[in-house]
């Protein structure tokens, strides 16, 4: 009991920073749902005649606009979305007529399914490289994969895509140019299609985290206490994985989740490449059809899980470091 | 996109904030550049002497169509082919240098600018509006700037003023936080100290104490958002939200070619391979000014 | 505890006509010339001498440590009879940790911060006691961590080395080092930068280990002081050599070379002058217990 206690009272300053940062997130949220919608509706132009488009009579333009109920001043509406948007309203999309919450929902699952496959294979992938490269550290091996980096970040994303469109689509054969999952009939079939995207946004995060796992592992290595472990005898690997690695984890897992939010962005260019229907794909249809409720309801998602997943970051490196998750005496 | 932020972070972390050069002048700062750099410095040298150059180099019109078959292979008169319309890839992809160059330095040079001053001020102010500032800048970073400069572009129309404007304020926030954590290492200095000591306004001490100290913060800061912007332009244009039509323009190049990737990879291979090797360039360099503006390793 | 040396076991530590490089630009330079150094079993020798005499890096190289940049141009050490630099990675861990223990300069430093104290001390238990099922290595890193004087030490297994003070850090450290039971035990200069309390309270619990085990140890430091209570032995470096080495009540009372003589004269002392100052220094004009002060 008193045990117990005594851990509750270690593990409290710990709740409070979460409960900071999770509150932090959340105004952040707030604003950046006024930002989208500010970007959407207020900017030069009237939403429904841009939805309209230049054709558009008189009549019809001032029909669309009581609909939307666009006399209301901003920030009614604004209210009014955000609450009807919180409580799963998404809005009735302008092109289709459809409710936006309806024809969502297979994108987004297949956007998360995406992401998910991506970063399954990116986590162990990248932190295995770095871990190669900071053993290995000035050897051919560890300059080659550095150079090899540096050119991996240097590439932008959808030109890997298309690089690996030409190379095992078009010449070799090997794979799909187009990730055109609807189609998919089994698991093996899927993920025969999603090759080709998969392997471009892991070339695009992987040099990153593989850079930040080496530098740090190296500098862990150097530690003073990875020295005295190696002088207590200890098994060299046990002293890699156990004593050093933990270490080392804060900044790739940072990096990593630094990732994980950029593959929000970044995957909505390669679902574009590969016309994977996803979340991105929408969101650029969305907007090349002025489809106001649909962009954002899509923006605000993927701000949302780019807020989440820079939250997750925050609590997941806190979490790592017992300096933060106990009280010191 | 992030690719070149998180490049930013590398180079952020590679070297210490540039601290006041050690030996000051051109030729000692060219001195301290890698070869690395240097070559890039050359190869970035040839790419802006080819855009500028274009209208006399390129053997045919940009726009013309049919200027030979459709997807022509590449031959003695068209080096790199035809597109799907029979217009000459070499030749588009010349002119399609001019449209990056100019479109990413633009939104780079906005960004330092703005990015720059704010920093300066923020860092200069302190206290509440500096808090708030900050805030306000993380916020909207936390925005993928991919899905606002869809927004933005997508609600304004595509244009070049739109897309260079755009892309360069995305970059604001994170050139404003480099810019005044440079700025802070000086603000409590002795000569700045000095300086308002001296009586000197806010206004002075920020543009003749701290300014040249952040200089090079700055040149790194633009040489950085060069690569960003060539990317993020590249890629709204790959969206269909870049310069419109006639304007030759890379990341459209692909975009258009892709349909036609089975006929002939030409007028796709091309201009990707331009960009990629534009944005390694510069990013080379970058690192390169980094590494000789930082102290010595 | 006098050093008696079974007349057919080698010596525990053998040192043998040591030289050692290090490598500055393009040139090596020796910091260790032909060192000549023989410890016994059970003996406590204690090694002083300036910083940048030597002595970490003879300690480093006691452990069998290589680093680049640093080379053995001459002669040997030998522990047990083993010539080291013939050892093999395995030999060499089975040596490190389970014969030789060791106390790192910094215990802060020297503790994996994501470890607690328990599983620290088991990690050397489980590498070097295999025989020891989970449960008995609990209790004897309980034992140990008692013994280097917790008062709780099965709460203190429970916590995470920052939680704890520089004193509590340093006695951890030394807990890892004897929690193997070890024949011989390296400390590198531990006392440094600890406040006299601590520097006590330490010397107190070595003085206390010695009495109650078989342990030789070897203990470095540049503060004579601090090495009077615990050794028998004092051999001061000086250059990369030994200069000189005694008895502790010997080289405290009639150092020979003129270094030992400078090291012995900056001993503080809070009583009255010793017998042995009254030569050197009178000509000063202060009160030589106060001109060292």
């Amino acid at each position: 009991m008193a045990e117990a206690v005594r851990r509750l009272d270690e593990m409290n300053p710990l709740l409070w920073l979460v409960l900071r940062r999770v509150l932090l997130s959340f105004v952040s949220f707030l604003v950046v749902s006024v930002i989208i919608f500010t970007a959407v509706d207020i900017l030069p132009g009237d939403t429904a005649q841009r939805a309209l488009g230049r054709e558009a009579t008189a009549e019809s333009v001032a029909i669309l606009r009581s609909e939307m109920r666009l006399s209301d001043p901003a920030i009614v509406r604004y209210g009014r979305w955000l609450g009807d948007f919180v409580s799963g309203d998404l809005g009735t999309s302008m092109v289709s007529k459809r409710p936006v919450a309806d024809y969502l929902v297979p994108p987004l699952r297949h956007t998360l399914l995406l992401g998910a496959i991506v970063l399954a294979v990116h986590i162990p992938l990248s932190l295995f490289l770095g871990l190669v490269c900071a053993l290995t550290r000035d050897t051919p091996l560890d300059l080659g994969l550095s150079a090899l980096v540096l050119v991996a970040m240097s590439v932008p994303d959808f030109v890997v895509g298309i690089f690996l469109i030409v190379v095992f689509s078009v010449e070799l054969g090997w794979f799909p140019p187009l990730a055109l999952i609807d189609q998919a009939t089994s698991w093996t079939d899927m993920l025969y299609m999603l090759t080709l995207p998969i392997l471009a946004l892991n070339a695009a995060m992987t040099a990153y985290v593989v850079r930040q796992t080496r530098d740090s592992m190296i500098e862990v290595l150097n530690s003073d206490f990875v020295r005295v472990a190696r002088l207590r005898g200890l098994p060299p690997l046990q002293i890699v994985l156990a004593h050093a690695l933990p270490s080392a984890l804060g900044p790739a897992i940072n990096a990593i989740a630094l990732n994980a939010a950029w593959l929000v962005g970044g995957i909505v260019v390669i679902e574009a490449v590969f016309n994977y229907p996803g979340l991105g794909r929408l969101l650029v249809e969305g907007v090349r059809f002025h489809d106001v409720p649909i962009i954002q309801a899509i923006a605000l998602i993927l701000s949302g899980t780019h807020i989440a997943l820079n939250l997750a970051a925050d609590i997941g490196t806190t979490l790592l470091n017992p300096k933060l998750r106990t009280r010191s005496s | 996109m992030s690719d070149s932020k998180i490049f930013a972070e590398w180079i952020a972390a590679a070297s210490v904030p540039p601290a006041r050069p050690r030996r000051s002048g051109t030729r000692a700062f060219l001195a301290r550049l890698p070869r690395a750099a240097r070559v890039a410095a050359l190869v970035l040298l040839v790419y802006a002497l080819v855009s500028a150059l274009a209208p006399w180099l390129a053997p045919f019109s940009p726009a013309e169509i049919f200027v030979g078959a459709p997807f022509e292979p590449p031959s003695a008169t068209h080096f790199l082919g035809t597109d799907a319309l029979g217009r000459d890839v070499f030749s588009r992809v010349l002119y399609g240098g001019r449209t990056a160059l100019l479109m990413a330095g633009g939104a780079a040079l906005l960004t330092t600018a703005v990015g720059g001053a704010l920093g300066l001020v923020l860092s200069y102010c302190g206290g509440l509006a500096d808090e708030i500032g900050m805030r306000f800048l993380e916020v909207l970073a936390s925005i993928p700037s991919v899905i606002l400069a869809l927004l933005v572009v997508g609600a304004l129309g595509p244009s070049i003023a739109v897309v260079v404007v755009t892309v360069g304020l995305l970059a604001v926030p994170s050139s404003t936080r480099v810019v005044r954590a440079a700025a802070l290492a000086f603000v409590a200095e002795d000569f700045v100290l000095a300086a308002r000591a001296r009586g000197e306004g806010r206004l002075a001490i920020a543009l003749r104490e701290i300014l040249p100290n952040v200089a090079g913060t700055l040149l790194v800061e633009f040489s950085i958002r060069t690569g960003w912007a060539v990317i993020l332009i590249g890629a709204l244009a790959f969206l269909g939200f870049g310069a419109p039509p006639p304007t030759p323009d890379w990341g459209a190049m692909i975009n258009e070619g892709r349909g036609g990737l089975d006929a002939s990879i030409w007028p796709v291979v091309a201009p990707a391979a331009a960009i990629a090797a534009l944005v390694l360039t510069v990013n080379l360099l970058t690192d390169g000014i980094a590494r000789a503006l930082g102290p010595a390793r | 505890m006098t050093s008696s040396i079974p007349s057919r076991r080698a010596p525990l530590v053998h040192v043998e006509r040591l030289t050692v490089e290090y490598r500055q630009g393009g040139t090596w330079r020796p910091v260790i010339r032909e060192l000549d150094l023989t410890i016994g079993r059970g003996e406590a020798v204690g090694l002083a001498g300036e910083s940048g005499c030597g002595k970490s890096t003879l300690v480093s190289l006691l452990l069998g440590e290589t680093r680049p940049g640093r080379r053995i141009a001459a002669g040997a050490l030998r522990v047990d009879g083993h010539d080291l630099s013939t050892l093999s990675p395995a030999q060499l861990r089975g040596l490190r940790g389970r014969r030789i223990g060791f106390v790192p300069q910094n215990g802060g430093t020297s503790l994996t911060p994501t470890r607690r104290v328990a599983t620290l001390l088991e990690d050397v238990l489980r590498a070097h006691r295999p025989e020891l099922a989970a449960p008995a290595r609990r209790a004897r890193a309980r034992e140990q961590l008692a013994a280097v004087g917790f008062p709780d030490p099965d709460g203190a297994l429970q916590r995470f080395p920052h939680q704890f003070s520089g004193g509590q850090q340093q006695r951890i450290a030394l807990a890892l080092a004897l929690v193997s039971e070890p024949e011989l035990l390296l400390l590198d200069e531990p006392t440094t930068g600890q406040d006299a309390q601590i520097r006590r309270a330490l010397i107190d619990l070595l003085v206390e280990i010695r009495r109650q085990s078989e342990v030789t140890i070897v203990f470095v430091s540049h503060d004579l002081l601090t090495l009077s209570d615990l050794c028998d032995r004092i051999d001061i470096m000086s250059e990369g050599r030994i200069v000189e080495s005694n008895a502790t009540a010997a080289v405290l009372a009639r150092p020979v070379h003129p270094y030992a003589r400078r090291l012995v004269a900056a001993v503080p002392r809070l009583d009255a002058p010793p017998p042995w100052r009254n030569g050197a220094e009178r000509g000063d004009g202060l009160l030589p217990g106060v001109a060292t002060l």
